[in-house]
Formats: C-alpha cells, structure tokens, sequence
C-alpha cells in the first residue's frame, strides 16, 4: 500500500502544461469546457451522418437502400446522440468555460468531479455507440417505449446497451449539475448576488436544477428496465397485472424537463448575445430570468401532452393541455423580450448575432407549432407523424443548434484569443438557416398529408415522395454548412485573426480578462456592482447609481493563487464505471472488474495530495 | 435619409421562406390520400375545426412576432453614425401586457380544445362497436354483433356511428384513419375507444390509416384500409363472411389440401374449413380473395404479389412472424415449390 501511495504522490506532483497527458490529466475548467466542445461536434458529426442516412432512405418511395433493422437503429441514435451526445455537452462544454467566467471565480467547486464529469460522458457515449459492432445499436425509439423494450420483443442487447449508457451518461450529467449549483451558489465574486448574475448564468442553474430533479426520475425507469429485462420483475408488464404506460410515465417527467435542458443553455446564450451585438442591456432582465425559472418549474407539469393518444381520459386532457398552453407564457415574454433588447439598439450582424437572430425566428415557429399540439384533439390527428418531427426539430435544431453555434463564434475569441472567419461563418448561418428550412419546413406539410414518423419505407402512391426529396436536398444543404464550419474552425484556431481581449464590446465579466484566460483566470477577484459589471465599467457615464468594479484583468496578481493539482484519477473512475456497466451486459458477475478499477481510481483519489501550492 | 432601410435580396428570400411555409402547411396537399385536414366524419370535422382556428391565430401571432423581429433588425442596424443607444432596461407596462396578451390567446385556444374533448370522448350508445386488436404486424377486426372476424380491411356501414374497441395481442400500436378520426393507442392490458360517425357522401370510398406507434421491424408495414359501404353493400359483404367457403377443385382444391398438410391452418382460419380454436394469431383469411390488399395492407391483391408473398415474406415484410415461425420457411424439407405456390394462390383466390 505504501508504494501505491507513493506511486500516486510522485505522479500528482508533475503537472504537465501540454501533450495529450495535460488534457488527460487536467482539471481546469477551460480545458475541461473544450474537451466537451470538441467530444461533443464530434458526435454532432455522428448524429448528423445518421441523419443523411436516414434522408436518403426517405428520399424515395419503397427505397431499399438500407433495410428496416438498420434504419430503425439509425433513427434511434440519431437521437440519442444529438440529444445526449452533442446538444447537452455543448452546453456543458460553454457551462464550463464560461460559468466560473461570468461569476468571477477561479474554478469549479469540485474540479475533479468536473473531470470524472466529462470522462463518465465519454465513456458513457462510447458504450452507448460500442452497441453497433455488439450486435445492433438500441432500435427502439430514443423514448424505448414498454412493451416494445420487454425482453420477449427486443431479445437482443440493444436495449441493454441503451439503459446502461444512460445510466452511465445520466451519472456524469447528475455529477456536472451539482457541481455547477454549488459552485454557482457559493463561487460568486462579492457583489455578484443572484439577480446580478449574467442571465446565461442563470440558464445554466436552472438546467442544473432541472437535471438533478429529472435524472433520478430515468435512473429509476432504467433501473426498473434492466431488472424487468434481466430478472424478470413484472415492471411494465400488463400480463402480470403492472402497466407499460407506467414507463411513459416515468420517461417524460424526465423527458420534457429534458427538452428545457437542452434549449435552456441557448436561450442563455442568445440573451448574451443580443444585449452584447444590440450595444443594449437586456430589456426586463429579470422578467427574462424569472421566464426561465418558471419554464424550468412548469417543465415538471407537462409530461402528459407527450401521451395525448394512450387513453389517458377526458380530465387529464384537459388538465395536460392547460398547463401545456400555460408554459407557453413564459415563452413568449421570453421572445418579446428579446426583440425589445434589439428595439431602439444600434445592431451589428455578426455571424453570433444572426444566429442569435435566426434562433428567434425559427424558435418562434417550433414554439406555434407546439401551442397546436397542445390541444390533445388536434394532437391525435398530429402525433407521431412528421408534424412533430418537424416541430421538435425547429425547437432542437432551430434552437437549441442554431444558439449553441451562436455561443461558438461569440465566445470562440475567449477560448482561442483568436476570431473565426465572419465571411465563413455568415456563410454557414445561411446556408444552415437556408438547409435548416428547407430540411424541416416540408415535414410539417408531410405530417399533414398524414405521414407517421419512423417508418423506413412508404408506398409511391401516398404522394409524399416529392416532400420528402426536398426534405433530403435540405438535409444536405446543412451538411454543407457543416463543413463550412469546420473548415472555418480548424482554419481559425491555426491562423485566425487575433481578437483581443474584448472584441464584441462585451458587458459581463469573462470579457474583463485576457483571451485565452490565464489558467487562474482572474489575478485578483472583482467586486461586483450590478449585472453587467464590466460595460458599466468601460462605460461609467451611462450608469448613474453603480460604481465600477474593482479589480480584473489591470490589477497586479495576488500573492498566491491556490490552484487545483491535474489528476489522472477521473479518468479511471469513469473508464472503471463505464466498463462495469458495460461489462453487465456480457455478464453481471464480471461487471466485478469495472467496479474493481472504479474502486481503486476513488480510493487513488481520495488520498491524493493536494500539493504544494502554485505561485504566480 | 438617416433612416432608410437597406433590405438586401437574400434577406428577403429567407424572410419569404419564413412566411411561405406556414402559408403552405395550411394549403397542404389534399390529394395525398392520408391527409388530416380532409375530414370526413362528424369527429374528424370537430378536430380539424379545432386545429383551423389554433393554425389561424398561430399566422396572426406569428406575422406580428416575425414582422417585429425582422423590423427590429432592419430599422435598428448598426450604422457608421449610429451613437450610444438609449440604454433601456425594461419596462413594466409593456412587459406585463406581453404577458397578458398571449395568456388571453391560450385561453381562447383552451375553451374550444375542452370542448372538443368532452364532445368526442365516450362512444355514443347506439354505436355499432367493432373490436379491433393490433398484432405485429396486422389488425384483427372483429364485429362483436354479427359475429364475423376479418383483418386489415375494416368495412363499417354508413348509416350507423361506429364505435371501436381497441386492444393489443402484444406490444404498443396506434389506430388512425386521419380523415375520420384521430389516432388512439393500443395499450397492452387496457381497452381503449375511438368513433365516428361517416359524412354522406363517403359511400364507397376507401380511408387509408396505418400503425403510428412504432412497434417494432415492420412497424412501417402495419396498414390499413377502412371501407365505407352502403347499409346493403355492408349486409351482403358480413353475410359472406359468415358464409362456409366454396368447395374448391381442381388445382385448388390441391391447394386447399396444402394448406392443412404444410401446417397454414395451425394459424390461419378459414370459416367452413379450418376453424380456429378460438386464438387467432395470424389473420383469418375468410373471403381474403375479396380484400382489396394482402400482407398488412401494404400489397395489391394479385396473383403476382400473393405468390410473391408466399415465395418469401420476409423480403416483403422483415421479421414477420409467419416467416420466422411457420415450417415451410425454417424447416428446408418443408419448402414450398413453386407448384406449392401456385396451388395456394388458386385456392386462396377462391375465398371470396
């Protein structure tokens, strides 16, 4: 045990600034920020092959490009992995550079944990997609409704690969929520008080609180999945007298607060952006982040209108499609807010700010879209056809996609010191905007003409062929702007323009440091003042009743700045975690040796020393 | 002019999308044969006069929302003399009726949403009920009152309300035939409703429908056809299903032979011939020749298709379970020949 011991101190004592070690090993936020940006358009990728994949197949009546088996595999993971591969870790991936950015802190409250976050993720993800060469990936529906998910209709592994990666997936996500609230609620510079916080800082809370409330909810519904898979336990049985609705159920208290998880980050990113490009607070500041916490809350009172067709009786109905409407509210004050922002502004298109732009727009159809169904009479004739499909698209892709790209290019000069191509990037967000519309736009029209999502083949005769074509032409028009994205990205962290410290005339304090930051990133903690402390800083005579703050990036560093060893630790845990769960599938008893190593990567660090403390 | 406003053509051409689409949605194409917004029964009249009025205030709400937006952007760009803004920070007068404003929309949504759903919920007492239980991947179609069994191909009478019951033999589907009524699921363990009553005028006519939940493979093979007949065409097409079926010669009477020797008839029955026990799991095929569609409703009813069906079903529909468990296609000394084909198919065309 000693030379274990002595193992682990020799090795936490070498921190290395570069190499792959140094981001194995790193426990910076920053680092940690980019490793999910870059994990997660990577899968951003994946997600998005399957989707042409599965436009092609569509592209023409009775195709048999693919067979049914893959195409239901494909649709499955396709959103599996848009949803919990790409959309979320970009929003962690911003959460984690910007967070401790915007409230003026040096870190996270639990670096580590933020580590073993990001490792759980990809390990998680990488067991969830290792389901393809293991005989087929989940083919159930990303929802894998009861009874379909029973061991009798779906023997094979695929559903087991779909509850242990989420189950591994939802561990990291629970991790990274906690960490975020409590360093969100304890980390805060002084004078940062809770409705002076950026709004995208608030977005980021209330995602926090939604995960750590809705998580548990799934973690129950697939604990309950593998044990009625594996053990037989009557779960979702109707046969033996328990309910397969009971899954729906379960699924959607935590599926819709899911849908705010994944489009609250962008609206937090668009309420940075337009007040920023608008040369403009942001009108009703706290109108907008009491918008976003009642979303957050009604989000747990509107999981029925997912299940307007199982019979669930005229009351709830009712009942659903009231508080269904409701949420609708919040909403728009939320869009009308932001129009005020740029109402009477002086306005500069950038490519941030079309995105910011373009996720309004297209944010607004999806949300008209959702108030039709909405109303369960209309639902019946709406569910589950490609109405929907496009609804949830104009949400997820015109939303939360378009934000999330608009978080790049406004932040990109934070991360890098350097600025992506504005010609590229204008291009992409119309040929995004362009494919985005003409991909998702038509399948309203199809889902009218009564097409029902899912299916891998239609007859020529139901006259959707031509609709469904456009819909493939579109689908390749955002590829192309996909491309264009990353020749811009790998262009301009090369030799991109350098930015600066404050390219946009930024109003929230990330902008009152240095690009990239220092990895301590505030040399003396500022004092806050109001909610936009670094514009009433640069700009005193526009502000009567607030001083400036103190501090940022001209002072002269403190003393010592205490900061975190990088450790090697998280990465084993969350290889141990993940190959215990996947080693279940194979055989519970083996699943042992994940647990083993999961064990010794905690008891590693635990006794980790902290080491001596860095001077700068 | 200070204020002149620059509108550039690719600007416009994507604002003109914006507005196209909705615009579009609400034309459709009411030549697809499985649209929603055709109604053709009493119910699917409501719902789709429900759905009208919410897509009408969605425009209005979205030309205001749009048209502000696009307003803002072109009214207050950037320019070189554009000085410090007025740095406002809200306003509570106006925020407040932006708040108020869509809650009195929804509520005008809400009222005739509820009304809808009171007035379509129960299925009124003198409907004529039809049990219909969703297998993967057919429909089981039973007339309680007349005591006949059919699958895929539902005829209703056209001067009754038709009331269904719809259960499930295994996993979860969905019931729809979107010009006359709207879909509902079928839920292991539970029997769930839905009803209709058809428009005059519908006499004749064939409504498409198919499964909208996904239920597995061959979840996109699993149609439908619902039949509108007249009160006699209805009486003559139940009374021939109660009928025994012909007595079949020459080739197919071979064929009849066959299909009790290579074991069809462990699942399929044929009223007068092979009756059941009581389960069915795999369609009854009395008066299949009458059928308009075979294997699920996805195949034209001819010779050509039904001996392509019977040649390999799961090229037609992967995973079907009469491929995957009947003999003749697991077991290899089983198989049927294409003289096996041929004698199935004439004696098959015989069960009007």
């Amino acid at each position: 045990m000693a030379t274990a011991a002595g193992a682990i101190g020799s090795m936490a004592h070498e921190p290395s600034k570069s190499g792959v070690w140094s981001w194995i090993t790193t426990v910076d936020h920053k680092r940690i920020g980019i490793l999910y940006g870059v994990s997660a358009v990577c899968f951003f990728l994946v997600g998005g092959v399957e989707a042409l994949i599965i436009r092609l197949q569509l592209a023409e009546a009775e195709s048999s490009l693919i067979g049914a088996g893959l195409f239901n595999q494909l649709f499955t993971m396709h959103a599996l992995t848009m949803i919990f591969l790409a959309i979320m870790p970009l929003g962690a991936a911003f959460f984690n550079f910007i967070v401790p950015l915007q409230i003026g802190a040096r870190d996270v409250a639990f670096p580590r944990l933020n580590a073993l976050s990001y490792w759980l993720f990809i390990f998680g993800a990488l067991l969830l997609n290792s389901s393809f060469i293991f005989g087929g990936a989940p083919d159930v529906g990303w929802f894998a409704y009861a009874n379909l998910t029973a061991a009798e209709y779906s023997p094979s592994d695929a559903v087991d690969f779909f509850a242990l990666g989420m189950l591994v997936l939802g561990v990291s996500s629970l991790a990274a929520a906690l960490n975020f609230i409590i360093t969100i609620l304890n980390m805060r510079a002084p004078g940062m008080t809770l409705m002076r916080m950026p709004v995208f800082t608030w977005m980021t809370l209330v995602v926090s609180f939604l995960l750590v409330f809705a998580l548990p909810i799934l973690t129950v519904g697939l604990v309950q999945l593998l044990f009625w898979r594996e053990f037989g336990m009557p779960f979702f049985s109707a046969s033996e007298g328990a309910d397969p609705l009971l899954w729906q159920h379960i699924f959607w208290l935590f599926g819709h607060p899911e849908v705010y998880i994944l489009i609250l980050p962008a609206m937090g990113i668009v309420s940075e952006i337009l007040p920023t490009y608008s040369r403009k607070p942001l009108f009703g500041y706290s109108t907008v982040v009491f918008a976003g916490v009642a979303i957050g809350f009604m989000g747990f009172a509107v999981w029925a209108h997912h299940m307007f067709t199982v019979g669930l009786g005229s009351i709830a109905l009712a009942a659903f499609s009231a508080s269904t409407m409701l949420i609708a509210v919040p909403t728009g004050i939320k869009i009308f807010n932001w129009i005020a922002t740029m109402w009477g502004g002086a306005i500069h298109l950038t490519t941030a700010m079309l995105f910011a732009i373009g996720f309004v727009a297209l944010f607004v159809i999806g949300g008209l879209s959702g108030v039709m169904h909405a109303s369960p009479p209309v639902d019946t004739q709406q569910q589950d056809t490609y109405f929907v499909v496009a609804h949830l698209h104009y949400v997820l892709f015109g939303g939360s996609i378009m934000g999330l790209f608009g978080g790049i290019f406004y932040w990109f000069p934070k991360m890098t010191g350097r600025l992506l191509s504005e010609g590229l990037g204008k291009l992409q967000f119309w040929l995004m905007f362009i494919g985005m519309n003409v991909t998702f736009g038509p399948m309203h029209l199809v889902g009218i003409d009564g097409m029902p999502r899912r299916i891998n083949t239609y007859d020529a005769s139901m006259g959707w062929e031509l609709l469904n074509q456009i819909e493939t032409v579109g689908a390749f028009i955002i590829a192309l702007s996909v491309a264009v994205f990353l020749y811009n990205f790998f262009k301009s962290v090369k030799s991109g323009e350098p930015s600066g410290d404050d390219p946009w005339d930024g109003r929230t304090l990330e902008w009152s440091i240095s690009s990239p930051p220092p990895e301590y990133n505030f040399a003396r903690i500022p004092v806050v003042h109001s909610n936009e402390p670094f514009w009433d800083q640069k700009h005193p005579e526009l502000k009567h009743d607030a001083p400036a703050i103190a501090g940022g990036m001209t002072e002269e560093a403190e003393e010592s700045i205490h900061m975190p060893n990088p450790s090697y630790w998280p990465i084993v845990v969350g290889f141990g975690t993940a190959l215990s769960a996947g080693l279940v599938i194979i055989n519970p008893w083996l699943a042992a040796i994940g647990a083993v190593i999961a064990l010794l990567g905690i008891y590693g660090w635990c006794f980790e020393p902290a080491g001596p403390e860095e001077h700068h | 002019m200070a204020n002149r406003i620059h509108i550039r053509p690719k600007s416009l051409l994507a604002l003109l999308a914006i507005v196209a689409l909705p615009v579009l949605a609400a034309c459709g194409t009411v030549d697809s044969p499985q649209t929603t917004i055709d109604p053709q029964s009493d119910v699917a009249r409501e719902i789709q006069g429900t759905y009208a009025f919410i897509f009408w205030m969605s425009v209005v709400v979205f030309v205001i929302v749009e048209g502000a937006l696009v307003w803002a952007v072109f009214r207050y760009r950037r320019r070189a003399n554009s000085g410090m803004p007025k740095q406002t920070e809200g306003n509570m007068a106006l925020e407040v009726t932006w708040t108020i404003i869509p809650a009195l929309i929804l509520v005008a949504i809400a009222v005739p949403t509820w009304i809808t759903i009171f007035r379509t919920d129960d299925i009124p007492d003198n409907a004529f009920i039809i049990n219909v239980t969703g297998h993967q991947w057919w429909w089981e179609v039973e007339y309680p009152e007349l005591g006949v069994v059919t699958a895929n191909e539902i005829h209703v009478p056209s001067d009754r309300t038709i009331g269904f019951h719809l259960e499930t033999e295994d996993v979860l589907h969905s019931f729809w035939v979107p010009q006359l009524f709207g879909k509902v699921d079928l839920v292991p363990g539970r029997t769930n409703t839905v009803w209709f009553t058809p428009d005059e005028g519908t006499e004749g006519k064939v409504f498409l429908g198919q499964c909208v939940e996904f239920c597995g493979l061959s979840h996109a093979n699993m149609r439908m056809q619902l039949v509108v007949d007249s009160p006699d065409d209805f009486a003559t097409w139940a009374d021939g299903l109660g009928q025994p079926a012909p007595e079949p010669a020459g080739l197919a009477a071979t064929g009849h032979e066959l299909f009790g020797a290579k074991g069809c008839n462990l699942c399929h029955s044929i009223n007068g011939s092979y009756e059941s026990a009581g389960v069915e799991p795999a369609p009854n095929l009395t008066g299949f020749a009458s059928r308009l569609k075979l294997a699920g409703a996805i195949l034209e009813n001819n010779t050509e298709n039904l001996s392509g069906w019977l040649d390999n079903p799961e090229d037609i529909k992967p995973g079907n379970i009469m491929y995957r468990e009947a003999p003749v296609y697991q077991d290899p000394s089983l198989k049927l020949t294409q003289d096996d084909v041929g004698a199935l198919v004439a004696y098959l065309q015989t069960l009007q």
